[in-house]
């Protein structure tokens, strides 16, 4: 009779003491979780903003060259600058790709294209990638090359011709 | 309870052949831990790269491309085999990585060094151990491993080994579909012999299994299905029809722009994901290539029904299998109990069809079936800590509990599923001048005004100073312990005079009565809501009569006699409105607004006045209009939530 209630004090102890644990790292968490939130909120509304950028990024490189100099096509390119600069004040950066070693933190390689040399440069970049501080909202989709860090940027692409 | 001295969780991991997952007990309850980057599934895949860097998860599948022969992926395929296996043989030839032979099992290579699959598996358990301890913010040492309901023995040992090397021990190995069955929580089934399917799509394998329940323990009666079917098909599916879509609008052929690909097969899967919710989304890839003639541009409408019909071959191979496994546990489709989906490929309300189709029952979707796995095993590891639930098992209050206040509305104060023992005070007030006593009429329940929930008892604390209605302080206290037993206390905190009930029958509601009390409640919600409404209002309207007399009784001197009749007839007039039973809530809102629209300009002319001397009770003069969201007398004035 005894011993089972000194196991079950025992018992009893053991699980006030895990479910104490418990709610501490909860709470503990928590706390991190509401900290993070506003990053994460942030991160997840510019990802799903990315495209529209990303659209817009490509239409400008597809002026026809007669318009060029032509207000209105000036205007428009004006909002792209604008929609940059909010990002850009929101805290979050570009991801820097070509002629960087590759790196896959930042970087997610689609192609690997021959080449000479011990490292793996990134060529091309195929899609921007964007970053908040070291955390990554999306990565830079990338063209890789092996070849030499040393070497400077055009003497790689001298190379590929 | 030997195995609980250690302090340690024991987490549970589903170790998938293209995705892995891990969960843990935590207060009871089943959490899934996300991995370092934020995600909480882990790619099954490892790298080492030129720099001798092991790479782990999305991280190794985003150079994949860069290093291709030093990248293991779907490595479970080989975890405990043979070389000469017919499925070893079959992935040499698939596998980007060199497979070779060691003894009469395989290794693979990766930057020129041999490794056991066990190794590379542990690789991934290493990673996920490790953003377990990051995550919980203790040390990881044991775990829950799932395996495929068909692992053999030395399959079953290898995974085992894996995560020794990894520096866990494995408490168990316990089948995929039997973590999945867990997690809904069929062995608590009472149904003697209850026959379980498990179908699992997952994003590379299809596996149905056959479970039988019996005293507690999931026997598996029979498995089947196809290695090589998964979500990773469906992608495809839905990717080739768009190139070909596309080639036919624009003539171009995409399969070699990488770019475009990339786009197209991120687009598929949105749509895909979004078809299971709506019937049509817009595939919209602006300047998706170009061409001498300039941009090309791709806009396409697709349509749960085509896209039903793209991957309709699909979800009908996985029928077969199904019909195996039946035949083989010897059962006929009407035998089965439940039917547990397991894969994100499941959501797909065409997969769910023909899965009621083959089984012809409804398939349980409550847990999310990319984590119903790795919950299960965390439910499992929890049982072998002897999980606190089993010693102290905690309750809920079934229904709200609160008292009720000016107009016959019910107060919440402890909202229903709130664990006991706990405890709750808010502060209220009297609702007329020199209100000498207060009632306190508990209740419970879902509905908004009293007279729908049940009455547990009802008290009288007396004794309270006169003083204007909405100053004295009564302080109500429920305080459940945890046998259920409900305490309320209301004291004044004037004079420090309290009054007190017990009722110990709160919890004591058959499941069917909760059932029904909350089914109510839903049901008339729509209808208490516009009654709450209405008293709202004529409570405000009540509040700015009081101080539209009281405005002029405390400022006899000052008032002027035309703005005393002024004030008075209007006074009159809304409450004659108060007084009406049948009035609407917009009569009370009118009422309300006309009657502070004569007091304004008298209060300010007042408080223009009181500029120059010290008005006896500022709060009363300068009040202009009676704002709802003020507390309105009897209502809740709350201390606690500060």
């Amino acid at each position: 009779m005894v011993d089972n209630r000194v196991d079950e004090v025992a018992v009893l102890t053991e699980a006030l003491k895990r479910e104490r644990a418990d709610s501490e790292n909860l709470r503990r968490r928590h706390e991190q979780d509401i900290a993070n939130i506003r990053n994460y909120v942030k991160a997840d509304v510019i990802r799903d903003l990315l495209p529209v950028i990303d659209n817009f990024e490509r239409s400008v490189k597809h002026i026809p060259e007669d318009l060029k100099d032509n207000d209105y096509i000036m205007g428009i390119k004006s909002i792209l600058n604008q929609f940059e600069k909010v990002i850009r004040d929101l805290g979050v950066e570009k991801i820097e790709t070509i002629g960087l070693p590759f790196n896959p933190s930042f970087h997610e390689a689609v192609a690997m294209e021959e080449g000479e040399g011990d490292h793996e440069i990134v060529v091309e970049e195929l899609q921007s990638g964007y970053k908040i501080g070291d955390q990554v909202i999306r990565h830079a989709i990338v063209k890789v090359k092996p070849g030499n860090i040393n070497e400077p940027e055009d003497k790689l692409n001298e190379g590929e011709q | 309870m030997k195995e609980s001295s250690n302090m340690g969780k024991i987490i549970g991991i589903d170790l998938g052949t293209t995705n892995s997952a891990m969960a843990v007990m935590q207060a009871g309850k089943p959490e899934i831990i996300a991995n370092s980057e934020g995600a909480r599934t882990t790619p099954s895949v490892v790298a080492i790269n030129k720099n001798s860097e092991r790479l782990v998860g999305q991280v190794a599948r985003r150079q994949s491309v860069t290093n291709g022969q030093n990248t293991v992926f779907e490595v479970k395929r080989l975890i405990g085999r043979n070389f000469d296996d017919k499925e070893v043989q079959k992935d040499i030839k698939l596998m980007p990585y060199a497979i070779v032979k060691s003894g009469n099992g395989v290794k693979v290579t990766m930057a020129g060094k041999d490794y056991s699959p066990e190794e590379v598996s542990a690789m991934i358990l290493s990673k996920l151990k490790a953003d377990a301890e990051s995550f919980l913010g203790e040390p990881v040492t044991e775990a829950v491993i799932t395996v495929p309901a068909y692992f053999n023995d030395a399959q079953r040992q290898a995974t085992k080994d894996a995560g020794k090397i990894a520096g866990l021990e494995v408490k168990r190995i316990i089948n995929e579909p039997t973590a999945a069955a867990l997690a809904y929580g069929l062995d608590k089934n009472d149904k003697k012999d209850e026959k379980i399917v498990v179908y699992d799509l997952g994003g590379g394998t299809f596996d149905v299994s056959i479970l039988e329940l019996g005293d507690g323990v999931f026997e598996v009666k029979s498995t089947n299905g196809d290695t090589h079917l998964g979500g990773a098909d469906f992608d495809r599916a839905i990717v080739n029809y768009l190139i070909a879509q596309f080639k036919t609008e624009q003539g171009i052929d995409l399969t070699g722009d990488k770019t475009a690909m990339q786009r197209l097969r991120d687009e598929a899967e949105k749509a895909k994901i979004e078809l299971s919710t709506t019937n049509e989304v817009d595939i919209n890839l602006p300047f998706l290539t170009a061409d001498a003639n300039g941009p090309k541009h791709f806009e396409y409408k697709l349509t749960r029904a085509k896209l039903e019909e793209l991957v309709g071959d699909l979800i009908t191979k996985t029928k077969e299998p199904c019909e195996k496994a039946l035949k083989d546990a010897g059962l006929k489709a009407t035998d089965i109990n439940s039917v547990v989906m397991v894969g994100g490929m499941t959501r797909m309300p065409a997969v769910q069809a023909e899965v009621k189709k083959i089984f012809g029952k409804d398939p349980m979707m409550g847990v999310n079936p990319d984590e119903v796995v790795a919950v299960g095993a965390a439910i499992q590891g929890g049982v072998l800590q002897g999980d606190v639930k089993d010693v102290l098992l905690l309750d809920v209050t079934p229904l709200s509990l609160g008292i009720e206040t000016m107009g016959g509305v019910m107060t919440k104060l402890i909202e229903r599923n709130t664990t006991v023992p706990t405890s709750k005070s808010e502060v209220f007030s009297t609702a007329a001048d020199n209100q000498p006593q207060v009632e306190i009429h508990v209740l419970q329940g879902e509905r908004e005004m009293s007279e729908g929930n049940k009455s547990l008892g009802r008290f009288v604390l007396d004794g309270i100073a006169p003083a204007p209605r909405g100053v004295p302080q009564v302080e109500v206290t429920f305080n459940i312990d945890a046998n259920g037993i409900l305490n309320v206390t209301a004291k004044d905190k004037g004079t420090s005079k309290e009054q007190s009930i017990t009722i110990s029958g709160s919890g004591n509601l058959s499941k069917d009565d909760v059932e029904k009390m909350t089914k109510e409640a839903e049901a008339h919600a729509d209808e208490d809501k516009k009654k709450r409404q209405v008293i709202d209002a004529k409570n405000v309207l009540e509040t700015a009569i009081y101080q539209a007399t009281k405005l002029v009784t405390d400022n006899k001197d000052k008032v002027s006699e035309d703005d005393t009749k002024l004030v008075n007839d209007a006074v009159e007039v809304a409450k004659k409105v108060a007084d009406k039973t049948d009035a609407t809530q917009e009569e009370f809102e009118k009422a309300g607004k006309d009657l502070s629209d004569i007091i304004m300009p008298i209060g300010s002319k007042l408080y223009e006045a009181g500029k120059t001397e010290a008005t006896p009770e500022g709060e009363t003069t300068s009040e202009d209009e009676p704002k709802t969201d003020e507390p309105i007398e009897g209502e809740v004035v709350d201390e606690d939530k500060k």
